[in-house]
């Protein structure tokens, strides 16, 4: 089955945990770190620094699971896998910026 | 009674909202983005127990819990590590490693957190 682009299991369990209130600073925080990371991850790539790319990589599958995130986070976890393979990394981390976006439109559209 | 003091050691702020969130009104909570600023704060300060995220800028957690164990004023500490690799065999290589357990990310269970701090809290000490 196909990953859709936000798990709203994910985002209603941070709501049981803290209310809206904690479920709209968690999609704050989660999406300023998800575009920091990919943006960072892009530039590590240009440098030739896998092991930067891993771990960026790393934080931002954090990020996009906390918000639900799934076939983000599942991309996350190919370039962190893939780091090391310089002619996959560049396209799987042009797909991680694509869908960084997606899931920001997203979120954006459900938590404005 | 005082909450125990944990050290929160996580360089995502957007985990260390929800840790904060899911343990802060048990606990004490006293938050550091990398280890070496971690290490520096618990060596004048200790806590009762450290959630160690294990990839931080610089120095990795699995460094950072070296240098607790060759530390006398740090040793002792249960360390939980804290990690999104989430590979087969993780827990083990962890515990191997001298962590006194595991925590996978993304967190989403309050009870199996506070009961894996709580165990920790409660275990007898670490053989010298």
């Amino acid at each position: 089955m196909a990953l859709g682009t936000i798990d709203p299991q994910a985002l209603e369990r941070v709501r049981q945990v803290g209310g809206d209130q904690l479920v709209a600073d968690l999609v704050q925080l989660g999406l300023d770190s998800i575009r920091a990371r990919a943006a960072a991850a892009r530039d590590a790539v240009g440098r030739g620094d896998a092991a930067e790319v891993r771990r960026e990589a790393h934080a931002l599958r954090s990020s996009a699971a906390n918000v639900g995130a799934v076939r983000l986070a599942r991309l996350a976890e190919q370039v962190e896998l893939h780091a090391d393979a310089r002619a996959e990394l560049h396209e799987l981390v042009d797909d991680l910026v694509v869908e960084s976006a997606t899931v920001e439109r997203a979120l954006r559209e459900t938590h404005p | 009674m005082t909450e125990p003091v944990i050290a929160v050691v996580e360089d995502n702020p957007d985990n260390r909202l929800l840790i904060q969130a899911m343990l802060g009104g048990r606990f004490r909570l006293v938050e550091f983005e990398d280890g070496s600023s971690a290490l520096a704060a618990m060596r004048a300060e200790p806590p009762a127990l450290v959630l160690l995220d294990i990839s931080l800028p610089g120095m990795s957690g699995v460094e950072v819990l070296e240098h607790m164990r060759a530390d006398p004023a740090l040793a002792q500490l249960p360390v939980v590590a804290v990690t999104a690799h989430a590979m087969a065999g993780d827990r083990e290589r962890y515990l191997d490693l001298g962590f006194d357990a595991y925590i996978s990310k993304p967190i989403v269970d309050v009870a199996q957190l506070t009961a894996t701090i709580e165990r920790c809290l409660g275990a007898a000490p670490r053989p010298q």
